[in-house]
Protein backbone atom coordinates (compact mmCIF):
# COMPACT_ATOMS: atom_id res chain seq x y z
CA UNK A 1 0.00 0.00 0.00
CA UNK A 2 2.70 2.37 0.70
CA UNK A 3 4.51 2.21 -1.92
CA UNK A 4 1.50 2.27 -4.43
CA UNK A 5 1.30 5.88 -2.44
CA UNK A 6 4.64 6.29 -3.30
CA UNK A 7 4.18 5.42 -7.21
CA UNK A 8 0.95 7.48 -7.36
CA UNK A 9 2.97 10.54 -5.80
CA UNK A 10 5.60 10.09 -8.33
CA UNK A 11 3.45 10.04 -11.55
CA UNK A 12 1.54 13.12 -9.74
CA UNK A 13 4.63 15.04 -9.98
CA UNK A 14 5.92 14.11 -12.69
CA UNK A 15 2.76 14.76 -14.63
CA UNK A 16 2.56 18.38 -12.84
CA UNK A 17 5.87 19.16 -13.83
CA UNK A 18 5.27 17.96 -17.65
CA UNK A 19 2.07 20.50 -17.24
CA UNK A 20 4.25 23.17 -15.81
CA UNK A 21 6.77 23.10 -18.34
CA UNK A 22 4.45 23.06 -21.39
CA UNK A 23 2.35 25.46 -19.35
CA UNK A 24 5.36 28.20 -18.65
CA UNK A 25 6.24 27.56 -22.67
CA UNK A 26 2.65 28.90 -23.45
CA UNK A 27 3.22 31.70 -21.05
CA UNK A 28 5.55 32.95 -22.97
CA UNK A 29 4.78 31.77 -26.34
CA UNK A 30 1.89 34.20 -25.00
CA UNK A 31 3.86 37.09 -24.16
CA UNK A 32 5.62 36.69 -27.40
CA UNK A 33 2.20 36.80 -29.57
CA UNK A 34 1.04 39.84 -27.23
CA UNK A 35 4.26 41.89 -28.00
CA UNK A 36 4.45 41.18 -31.62
CA UNK A 37 0.63 42.60 -31.59
CA UNK A 38 1.77 45.31 -29.99
CA UNK A 39 4.72 46.34 -32.25
CA UNK A 40 3.18 45.98 -35.49
CA UNK A 41 2.43 48.70 -37.48
CA UNK A 42 -0.70 49.74 -37.18
CA UNK A 43 -2.59 52.78 -39.49
CA UNK A 44 -2.58 56.31 -37.69
CA UNK A 45 -5.88 56.84 -35.49
CA UNK A 46 -7.95 60.09 -36.65
CA UNK A 47 -6.24 62.77 -34.59
CA UNK A 48 -8.06 63.28 -31.71
CA UNK A 49 -7.59 66.40 -29.05
CA UNK A 50 -4.69 65.82 -26.41
CA UNK A 51 -7.03 66.95 -23.49
CA UNK A 52 -9.33 63.68 -24.23
CA UNK A 53 -6.27 61.00 -24.65
CA UNK A 54 -4.66 62.20 -21.81
CA UNK A 55 -4.65 64.11 -18.56
CA UNK A 56 -2.21 66.73 -17.13
CA UNK A 57 -0.19 65.69 -14.29
CA UNK A 58 -0.42 61.75 -14.59
CA UNK A 59 1.12 59.46 -16.52
CA UNK A 60 0.97 59.21 -19.98
CA UNK A 61 -1.80 56.60 -21.32
CA UNK A 62 -0.26 53.54 -23.32
CA UNK A 63 -3.39 54.15 -25.45
CA UNK A 64 -2.49 57.87 -26.23
CA UNK A 65 1.57 57.22 -27.35
CA UNK A 66 1.54 57.18 -30.88
CA UNK A 67 -1.56 58.96 -31.68
CA UNK A 68 -1.93 62.40 -33.53
CA UNK A 69 -3.30 64.84 -31.50
CA UNK A 70 -3.95 67.93 -31.44
CA UNK A 71 -3.42 71.16 -29.25
CA UNK A 72 -3.81 74.95 -28.75
CA UNK A 73 -2.36 77.43 -26.97
CA UNK A 74 0.98 80.12 -26.82
CA UNK A 75 4.18 79.06 -27.05
CA UNK A 76 5.93 80.54 -23.53
CA UNK A 77 9.36 79.22 -22.91
CA UNK A 78 11.50 77.98 -25.65
CA UNK A 79 14.60 75.22 -24.90
CA UNK A 80 17.10 73.62 -27.28
CA UNK A 81 17.46 70.14 -27.04
CA UNK A 82 21.22 69.06 -27.69
CA UNK A 83 22.31 66.01 -29.93
CA UNK A 84 19.08 64.05 -30.48
CA UNK A 85 18.55 61.04 -32.23
CA UNK A 86 16.46 60.98 -35.46
CA UNK A 87 15.16 57.87 -37.01
CA UNK A 88 17.41 58.10 -39.85
CA UNK A 89 20.74 57.91 -37.08
CA UNK A 90 21.25 61.84 -37.49
CA UNK A 91 22.14 63.77 -34.58
CA UNK A 92 20.40 67.08 -34.28
CA UNK A 93 19.63 69.98 -31.80
CA UNK A 94 16.07 70.56 -31.86
CA UNK A 95 13.75 73.37 -31.02
CA UNK A 96 12.07 72.82 -28.03
CA UNK A 97 8.92 74.67 -26.70
CA UNK A 98 6.32 74.97 -24.26
CA UNK A 99 2.63 75.30 -25.13
CA UNK A 100 0.68 76.92 -22.60
CA UNK A 101 -3.12 75.53 -23.76
CA UNK A 102 -6.06 77.23 -23.31
CA UNK A 103 -7.35 74.92 -20.85
CA UNK A 104 -4.69 76.33 -18.53
CA UNK A 105 -2.15 73.24 -18.26
CA UNK A 106 1.21 72.99 -20.82
CA UNK A 107 2.83 70.31 -22.85
CA UNK A 108 6.29 70.04 -24.29
CA UNK A 109 6.56 70.53 -28.27
CA UNK A 110 9.01 69.73 -30.39
CA UNK A 111 9.03 72.11 -33.59
CA UNK A 112 11.82 70.64 -35.42
CA UNK A 113 15.10 71.08 -35.74
CA UNK A 114 17.06 73.86 -34.25
CA UNK A 115 17.46 77.22 -36.47
CA UNK A 116 19.16 79.29 -33.77
CA UNK A 117 19.19 81.82 -32.15
CA UNK A 118 15.41 80.57 -31.74
CA UNK A 119 12.63 82.36 -33.25
CA UNK A 120 10.31 84.38 -30.25
CA UNK A 121 6.38 82.98 -31.53
CA UNK A 122 3.43 85.43 -29.84
CA UNK A 123 1.12 84.35 -31.94
CA UNK A 124 -2.08 82.24 -31.03
CA UNK A 125 -0.61 78.72 -31.50
CA UNK A 126 -2.38 75.45 -33.17
CA UNK A 127 -0.63 72.15 -33.80
CA UNK A 128 -1.25 68.93 -34.75
CA UNK A 129 1.42 66.17 -33.61
CA UNK A 130 2.59 62.95 -32.63
CA UNK A 131 2.69 62.27 -29.30
CA UNK A 132 5.09 60.45 -27.47
CA UNK A 133 6.54 59.54 -23.79
CA UNK A 134 9.10 61.00 -22.06
CA UNK A 135 12.80 60.34 -22.81
CA UNK A 136 14.60 58.51 -19.67
CA UNK A 137 18.09 59.49 -20.87
CA UNK A 138 20.00 62.22 -20.91
CA UNK A 139 21.71 63.37 -24.45
CA UNK A 140 23.94 66.22 -23.86
CA UNK A 141 25.04 68.26 -20.86
CA UNK A 142 22.59 71.17 -20.86
CA UNK A 143 23.79 74.77 -20.83
CA UNK A 144 21.09 77.65 -19.64
CA UNK A 145 18.45 77.31 -21.86
CA UNK A 146 18.60 73.99 -23.20
CA UNK A 147 17.42 70.33 -22.11
CA UNK A 148 19.68 67.51 -21.77
CA UNK A 149 16.54 65.34 -22.32
CA UNK A 150 12.67 65.47 -23.58
CA UNK A 151 10.78 65.33 -20.80
CA UNK A 152 8.68 67.85 -18.64
CA UNK A 153 9.92 67.08 -15.17
CA UNK A 154 12.94 69.19 -16.06
CA UNK A 155 10.78 72.36 -17.21
CA UNK A 156 7.97 72.24 -14.37
CA UNK A 157 8.00 75.15 -12.29
CA UNK A 158 5.85 77.83 -10.33
CA UNK A 159 4.74 79.24 -13.68
CA UNK A 160 3.65 76.01 -15.09
CA UNK A 161 3.20 73.11 -12.75
CA UNK A 162 0.49 71.42 -14.39
CA UNK A 163 2.23 69.60 -17.30
CA UNK A 164 1.39 66.59 -19.67
CA UNK A 165 3.83 63.96 -19.39
CA UNK A 166 5.66 62.87 -22.72
CA UNK A 167 5.73 65.47 -25.90
CA UNK A 168 4.50 65.88 -29.51
CA UNK A 169 6.63 65.88 -32.24
CA UNK A 170 4.91 68.72 -34.50
CA UNK A 171 3.51 67.48 -37.40
CA UNK A 172 1.52 71.10 -38.47
CA UNK A 173 1.59 74.16 -37.30
CA UNK A 174 -1.09 77.14 -37.47
CA UNK A 175 0.02 80.36 -36.26
CA UNK A 176 -2.96 83.45 -35.35
CA UNK A 177 -1.88 86.22 -36.63
CA UNK A 178 0.29 84.70 -39.24
CA UNK A 179 4.07 84.93 -38.46
CA UNK A 180 7.36 84.05 -40.46
CA UNK A 181 8.68 81.31 -37.95
CA UNK A 182 8.49 78.12 -40.24
CA UNK A 183 9.42 75.22 -38.45
CA UNK A 184 11.48 72.22 -39.88
CA UNK A 185 9.92 69.21 -39.32
CA UNK A 186 11.73 66.34 -38.43
CA UNK A 187 10.12 62.13 -39.05
CA UNK A 188 7.74 61.28 -36.31
CA UNK A 189 7.48 57.29 -37.26
CA UNK A 190 5.17 55.13 -34.59
CA UNK A 191 8.00 54.45 -31.48
CA UNK A 192 7.30 50.68 -30.58
CA UNK A 193 8.70 49.16 -34.09
CA UNK A 194 11.94 49.21 -32.81
CA UNK A 195 11.37 46.49 -30.34
CA UNK A 196 10.87 43.53 -32.77
CA UNK A 197 14.24 41.61 -31.48
CA UNK A 198 12.11 40.66 -28.02
CA UNK A 199 9.70 38.28 -29.63
CA UNK A 200 12.67 36.22 -30.30
CA UNK A 201 13.67 36.42 -26.57
CA UNK A 202 10.36 35.20 -25.96
CA UNK A 203 10.00 32.40 -28.33
CA UNK A 204 13.74 30.75 -27.27
CA UNK A 205 12.27 30.70 -23.96
CA UNK A 206 9.30 28.67 -25.45
CA UNK A 207 11.82 26.69 -26.92
CA UNK A 208 13.16 25.55 -23.79
CA UNK A 209 10.16 25.40 -21.66
CA UNK A 210 8.59 22.72 -24.21
CA UNK A 211 11.85 20.68 -24.77
CA UNK A 212 12.29 20.52 -21.03
CA UNK A 213 8.54 19.29 -20.96
CA UNK A 214 9.25 17.21 -23.69
CA UNK A 215 11.93 16.08 -21.92
CA UNK A 216 10.34 14.64 -19.14
CA UNK A 217 7.43 13.13 -21.03
CA UNK A 218 9.73 10.43 -22.31
CA UNK A 219 11.76 10.80 -19.06
CA UNK A 220 10.52 6.75 -18.20
CA UNK A 221 12.29 5.16 -21.77
CA UNK A 222 15.67 6.32 -20.12
CA UNK A 223 17.55 3.55 -19.11
CA UNK A 224 18.10 5.50 -15.64
CA UNK A 225 14.29 4.60 -14.62
CA UNK A 226 15.04 0.76 -15.02
CA UNK A 227 16.86 -1.27 -12.62
CA UNK A 228 20.44 -2.67 -13.41
CA UNK A 229 20.24 -5.85 -14.99
CA UNK A 230 23.05 -6.76 -11.78
CA UNK A 231 20.49 -6.04 -9.49
CA UNK A 232 17.43 -8.18 -10.80
CA UNK A 233 20.11 -10.72 -10.73
CA UNK A 234 21.30 -9.93 -7.51
CA UNK A 235 17.34 -10.06 -6.22
CA UNK A 236 17.06 -13.59 -7.71
CA UNK A 237 19.16 -15.27 -5.86
CA UNK B 1 32.25 7.03 -25.46
CA UNK B 2 34.46 9.70 -26.98
CA UNK B 3 32.32 11.46 -28.61
CA UNK B 4 29.46 11.87 -26.35
CA UNK B 5 32.12 13.44 -23.81
CA UNK B 6 33.85 15.73 -26.73
CA UNK B 7 30.11 16.52 -27.22
CA UNK B 8 28.98 17.60 -23.87
CA UNK B 9 32.07 19.46 -22.66
CA UNK B 10 32.04 21.43 -25.79
CA UNK B 11 28.42 22.36 -25.04
CA UNK B 12 29.04 22.80 -20.95
CA UNK B 13 31.93 25.21 -21.85
CA UNK B 14 28.94 27.23 -24.26
CA UNK B 15 26.60 27.16 -21.77
CA UNK B 16 28.49 28.37 -19.00
CA UNK B 17 29.80 31.22 -20.94
CA UNK B 18 26.36 32.06 -21.85
CA UNK B 19 25.16 32.10 -18.77
CA UNK B 20 28.22 34.15 -17.49
CA UNK B 21 27.21 36.65 -20.13
CA UNK B 22 23.40 36.66 -18.93
CA UNK B 23 23.93 36.59 -15.22
CA UNK B 24 27.06 39.35 -16.04
CA UNK B 25 26.20 41.45 -18.73
CA UNK B 26 22.37 41.19 -19.90
CA UNK B 27 21.06 41.49 -16.18
CA UNK B 28 22.65 43.80 -14.61
CA UNK B 29 22.06 45.93 -17.88
CA UNK B 30 18.74 45.46 -17.71
CA UNK B 31 18.17 45.55 -13.55
CA UNK B 32 21.04 47.82 -12.68
CA UNK B 33 21.49 50.77 -15.47
CA UNK B 34 18.44 53.21 -14.99
CA UNK B 35 18.20 53.87 -18.86
CA UNK B 36 15.11 51.83 -20.27
CA UNK B 37 17.08 51.03 -23.38
CA UNK B 38 20.58 50.08 -22.39
CA UNK B 39 20.06 46.31 -22.34
CA UNK B 40 18.61 46.79 -25.85
CA UNK B 41 22.52 45.81 -26.68
CA UNK B 42 22.67 42.73 -25.20
CA UNK B 43 19.20 41.65 -25.99
CA UNK B 44 21.00 39.03 -28.59
CA UNK B 45 22.31 36.94 -25.22
CA UNK B 46 19.29 35.51 -23.70
CA UNK B 47 18.25 34.79 -27.44
CA UNK B 48 21.06 32.83 -28.01
CA UNK B 49 20.95 31.23 -24.71
CA UNK B 50 17.74 30.03 -25.22
CA UNK B 51 17.94 28.85 -28.42
CA UNK B 52 21.49 26.66 -27.75
CA UNK B 53 20.20 25.62 -24.15
CA UNK B 54 18.32 22.60 -25.58
CA UNK B 55 21.22 21.50 -27.59
CA UNK B 56 23.57 21.51 -23.77
CA UNK B 57 20.35 19.41 -22.69
CA UNK B 58 20.76 16.34 -25.66
CA UNK B 59 24.06 16.37 -25.20
CA UNK B 60 23.65 16.01 -21.07
CA UNK B 61 21.30 13.56 -21.49
CA UNK B 62 22.94 11.77 -23.99
CA UNK B 63 26.41 11.61 -21.47
CA UNK B 64 24.11 10.81 -18.42
CA UNK B 65 22.19 7.92 -20.91
CA UNK B 66 25.17 6.23 -21.94
CA UNK B 67 26.79 6.79 -18.48
CA UNK B 68 24.08 5.79 -16.99
CA UNK B 69 24.20 7.66 -14.61
CA UNK B 70 21.32 7.90 -11.59
CA UNK B 71 18.04 10.53 -12.23
CA UNK B 72 19.75 12.53 -9.73
CA UNK B 73 22.69 13.07 -11.14
CA UNK B 74 21.18 13.20 -14.59
CA UNK B 75 18.94 15.87 -13.42
CA UNK B 76 21.91 17.99 -11.75
CA UNK B 77 24.15 17.81 -15.12
CA UNK B 78 20.95 18.93 -17.22
CA UNK B 79 20.36 22.10 -14.59
CA UNK B 80 24.09 22.68 -14.21
CA UNK B 81 23.80 24.55 -17.92
CA UNK B 82 21.78 27.38 -16.22
CA UNK B 83 24.28 28.55 -13.51
CA UNK B 84 27.46 30.26 -14.18
CA UNK B 85 29.85 27.94 -12.95
CA UNK B 86 28.05 25.03 -13.05
CA UNK B 87 28.18 23.79 -16.27
CA UNK B 88 32.11 24.21 -16.19
CA UNK B 89 32.70 22.66 -13.13
CA UNK B 90 30.20 19.73 -14.20
CA UNK B 91 32.96 19.31 -17.59
CA UNK B 92 35.78 19.16 -15.22
CA UNK B 93 34.23 16.60 -13.63
CA UNK B 94 33.45 14.90 -16.54
CA UNK B 95 37.15 15.15 -18.26
CA UNK B 96 38.77 14.46 -14.94
CA UNK B 97 36.64 11.31 -14.98
CA UNK B 98 37.02 10.38 -18.56
CA UNK B 99 40.73 9.91 -18.04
Amino acid sequence: MKKLVKQFLFVITWLLLIYTGFELGVWQLNKAQNLSASTAPVADQPVIELSKIASAGLNIPIKAVNRIVSASGNYSNKYIARDQKLVDEKIVDLDVRLLDLDTGYSILVVRGKANEPLPEIKSKTQIVGRLYPRQNVDRAFPKPGELSRIDPALVVSEQTPFLYDGYIVLKSEKLTPQLDAAFSPIPSPQISQRITTFYWQHISYVVVWWFMAVLLLIAPLFPQFRKPKIEKADKKK
Amino acid sequence: MSGVILRFRIMAIWAGVMSLLLWFGYMPAKYLVASDTFYESFIWIPIVHGFTYPIYLLAALHLAIAQRRSLVSTALFLLAGTLPVASFWIERQVKNGSQ
